[in-house]
């Protein structure tokens, strides 16, 4: 069975246009949210495409559950506005609910309750016939691998398992977008490895996917696109590497030197193109610094660094996610109370 | 025990919540309105003292009342709690002995409501001002006062050493207490009528003792000595003298288990996966011993059933099939026992009163106070959390993304609060219906039958919409079942104590706080002769409507409210 013959999944999906159109799903313009003397998220816009898994990336308190919890149509926004599927997430709360399966980051959990009879009521909840409910609950079961709990019960699972069955439960009125806050948290390295072959395989079902995480390299795996939110604002979003490219203009390069390391390091010093010299590996022959020339200036440099000592290699180092993601967060820490200060104020500093 | 950081945090984190001014308020308020309400108005001397003693023991009175209704909601989920929020492991992690921890948590809990008590002594001794009292009497009732505190609360954090949930652990404790407070102090007018004869003087003995366990008759022998409620078996120490070791051993004993529960590593709860499921039509042991399988397959839920109704019933401990079943077979046997008992007491008394009269109005007296104490007693735990547990297990925000809309939501949650108490009436109902049967006498009982229904049942719809009404107001179970009881046990049983104030007050001021009072309204109902006066019945039916369809109205936009996304 698939997702698309699914009698159950008819409200939600017919709305949707067929997978591999670059239909923007979910599409913020704007979106902010202030508390009393906090601004959890600054005017942020952004765009899912459908079938994407979109994955948004920020430490904790950066606004991801905020916007996530927006897009459920569980929170206000102060200003701005949030689609999916075209519908707006305040004015059209009903239609968002067919449209969206939200999985907070805890569990919500009832005693004496066993797994399909906490999928039934949501199912009922959601007014889904009995029949087709009941083949949706084999349905699900079967796409996220918990056919084994069904009759186990759910406060007695672990955390893995019960991850699966909040997915599960997502799933039950088979919504085109899915909001998982920090799905991966707190799961083993197994169970992680699960996790992500199971939203690779609802993509693959043409679902659109807003995963939350700061476990980056789960995310770089299972991703399309990403988002990094630092202190309410989205710095960068895209392709994975798109937005390493732009984050990093500047490519990272290494040398491997066999002897002359002293040597190599003042011509690189003494070029312009060069910066971050790197020498902490020195004495095992390595040299790592950020080149902002092109490959005829980089040509050049290594015919300066191999006259003047044996060259091994020079290799590019691939940047990862978590380079990005340090280079938002970690570069701008000292920016960290912003995050506490009051509206007026920050918008002060940003217009310095 | 200064030095100990669970006393500070304790009492910090007690002296910050709104919780504690509320119930400083209240209890000065309460302290106030009794002094208010009792403090002579003419201007002539009471040279004997009367007046004194009379306000002295009501003001007493009304706050042994309130540290009996307040002390658990302190302690029975001091420990819980900790275990909820996985910190308990953490505090033994820690240098701190066993003891220190449950020491601190004791002193903790309790120093506030030392606090409330030593701000209500002006209060209490006021009436020195009258004359007439003496030092001991006033050091006595404020020594009982600290002492209930202590082996109440006591009794609170030994039910939390020993349960996992804060909800059961309050549900239990106020359980245990009102037997410990109430029911074990119903004895006392018997024995000092010396109507109990029968038993001879080891059983009014057994009695007396048994008596002497509860706060409140130990108060009442103190404050007022020659009250008939105070005198107890010929020969005996008055009540409260007995009480001070009685209730001291309690306490220790508490404490010892609790320490002992708190030395060993808490066990985990039952593991409930070996509940295999059992298919429908498989017949088992269980089966017969549960009549309902808790392990049988559940059917999907219909198209015409709400959801939520289902699963308030699949998931609220209290409103499983086979604790129901247990339940009801308990208030029949509860039933049948006091039927027994009041054919035992009728035989007794029927040297002093017509027959006639015992069926007319002892009989439904009886029964009508048992379904109304029922509803009282059990009602609070079962409706306490309607709203709150979803949102304290962390689904209510799952729920709001659903398309169940309010009125289901409501609707669902109110029927499955008022079915269990709807239930637990039924059970009784055998012995009421018994009662039609002595009409072949020569009494007409439909009448009393029917206006004593009529009280349990409105008693049984405010008493759902008083546990909706709280649990929509808070978050915590907890909270939310201490609130529904403190309202639904102040307005029953509280109330009561202005029968203290007969002749005192007029009959239309005491009939004005009956009027919001079950117990009394059923009482009425029931043909009492201490109520028949004060013709409570109906203004009691149509103020309780009105305030059930208030609560319930809140309770609906409150969930309305809860819905809509947050701001």
């Amino acid at each position: 069975m698939t997702p698309t013959d699914n009698t159950a999944a008819a409200p939600a999906t017919e709305a949707m246009p067929a997978p591999g159109t670059r239909e923007v799903v979910v599409r913020c313009e704007g979106l902010t949210k202030e508390y009393d003397e906090i601004t959890a998220l600054k005017a942020l816009d952004l765009e899912i495409l459908r079938g994407h898994v979109f994955g948004y990336i920020g430490h904790n308190g950066a606004g991801k559950t905020t916007t996530i919890r927006i897009l459920a149509g569980l929170l206000e926004p102060t200003r701005g506005r949030a689609e999916i599927a075209g519908e707006d997430v305040v004015e059209r709360r009903g239609a968002i609910k067919s449209l969206v399966g939200y999985m907070p980051d805890h569990f919500g959990v009832y005693d004496q309750m066993r797994v399909w009879e906490y999928l039934d009521f949501f199912g009922a909840a959601f007014r889904i016939p009995r029949r087709k409910r009941r083949d949706r609950i084999d349905y699900i079961l079967d796409v996220t691998d918990a056919e084994y709990m069904r009759d186990r019960f759910v406060d007695t699972l672990s955390r893995g398992m019960k991850q699966r069955v909040g997915i599960a439960r997502t799933l039950m009125h088979d919504p085109a977008v899915l909001l998982l806050d920090e799905p991966a948290s707190g799961l083993d390295p197994q169970a992680r490895v699960q996790m992500r072959k199971l939203l690779r395989r609802l993509a693959d079902a043409g679902k659109t996917l807003l995963v939350s995480s700061h476990i980056l390299p789960e995310l770089a795996a299972v991703c399309d696109t990403i988002g990094i939110i630092h202190q309410g604002t989205l710095r960068a979003s895209g392709p994975i590497d798109q937005v390493l490219s732009e984050l990093h203009r500047d490519r990272l390069m290494e040398f491997r030197l066999h002897e002359g390391v002293e040597r190599a390091a003042e011509v690189l010093r003494a070029e312009d193109a060069c910066s971050q010299l790197d020498e902490a590996d020195a004495v095992q022959g390595l040299l790592r610094f950020r080149f902002s020339g092109d490959d005829a200036a980089m040509a050049g440099l290594l015919g300066r660094v191999a006259a003047s000592a044996k060259v091994v290699t020079l290799r590019e180092v691939p940047l990862s996610l978590e380079d990005a993601y340090m280079a938002i967060s970690g570069l701008e820490s000292e920016e960290e109370p912003e995050l506490m200060e009051a509206p007026d104020e920050a918008a002060g500093a940003a217009k310095e | 025990m200064i030095r100990n950081p669970i006393i500070h945090r304790e009492l910090l984190s007690a002296l910050r919540t709104r919780k504690a001014i509320l119930l400083q308020v209240l209890f000065l308020l309460v302290t106030g309105a009794l002094i208010l309400l009792y403090w002579p108005a003419g201007g002539i001397q009471d040279v004997g003292g009367q007046e004194a003693r009379r306000i002295f023991g009501v003001l007493a009175l009304g706050e042994i009342v309130m540290v009996i209704l307040f002390a658990p909601a302190f302690t029975a989920a001091a420990l819980t709690s900790e275990r909820e929020r996985r910190t308990l492991e953490s505090l033994f992690a820690t240098a701190m002995r066993p003891r220190d921890i449950a020491v601190g948590k004791i002193v903790g809990s309790l120093g506030f409501l030392f606090l409330v008590i030593l701000t209500g002594v002006p209060g209490l001794a006021m009436p020195f001002l009258l004359g007439g009292i003496e030092g001991t009497q006033f050091l006595a009732a404020l020594g009982i006062l600290l002492l209930t505190a202590v082996y109440l609360g006591m009794i609170g954090l030994l039910i939390s050493a020993v349960m996992h949930r804060s909800y059961r652990a309050i549900i239990t404790t106020y359980a245990i207490l009102l037997g410990v407070c109430f029911l074990v102090a119903m004895p006392a007018t018997p024995l000092s009528n010396h109507l109990i004869n029968r038993g001879g003087p080891a059983w009014r003995g057994v009695l007396h003792v048994l008596a002497s366990l509860s706060p409140l008759e130990a108060m009442l022998s103190a404050v007022w000595p020659g009250h008939a409620w105070s005198r107890g078996a010929p020969g005996w120490p008055a009540f409260w003298q007995l009480h001070l070791p009685l209730a001291g051993a309690v306490t220790l004993v508490s404490a010892g288990v609790c320490l002992h529960k708190l030395r060993r590593p808490a066990a985990p709860p039952r593991p409930r996966e070996r509940l295999k499921v059992v298919e429908r039509g498989q017949i088992t042991a269980r089966t017969f011993l549960f009549l309902i399988d808790p392990r049988k397959r559940k059917k999907m839920i219909r198209w015409w059933q709400n959801p939520m109704f289902i699963k308030e019933f699949r998931t609220r401990p209290m409103l499983q099939a086979q604790w129901l079943i247990r339940a009801f077979g308990w208030c029949v046997i509860i039933s049948i026992l006091l039927m027994i008992a009041q054919s035992v007491t009728v035989q007794a008394m029927l040297p002093d009163r017509p027959g006639t009269r015992i069926i007319e109005e002892d009989l439904p007296t009886v029964i009508a106070a048992l379904s109304v104490l029922v509803l009282l007693l059990v009602g609070p735990a079962i409706t306490g959390g309607t709203l709150c547990a979803d949102r304290e297990a962390g689904v209510w925000d799952l729920i709001r993304t659903t398309r169940l809309s309010s009125v289901r939501i409501v609707t669902g949650k109110f029927g499955a609060a008022i079915i269990p108490l709807l239930l637990l009436v039924m059970a009784i109902l055998p012995t009421l219906v018994v009662l039609p049967f002595f009409v072949s006498f020569r009494v007409n009982l439909w009448p009393t039958i029917l206006a004593v229904l009529s009280v349990v049942l409105m008693t049984a719809l405010f008493v759902a919409a008083a546990g909706m009404f709280f649990s929509s107001l808070f978050s915590r179970t907890a909270t939310a079942t201490a609130w529904t009881y403190a309202l639904v046990i102040s307005l029953g049983l509280l109330t009561l104590l202005m029968l203290l104030g007969e002749g005192r007050f007029s009959q239309r001021i005491i009939a004005g706080a009956f009027v919001v009072s079950p117990l009394a309204a059923a009482l009425d109902a029931a043909g009492s002769a201490a109520m028949i006066k004060y013709q409570v019945r109906t203004p009691h039916l149509q103020l309780m409507a009105v305030a059930t369809v208030a609560m319930f109205l809140v309770a609906v936009v409150r969930v309305i409210q809860l819905r809509r996304p947050d701001r």
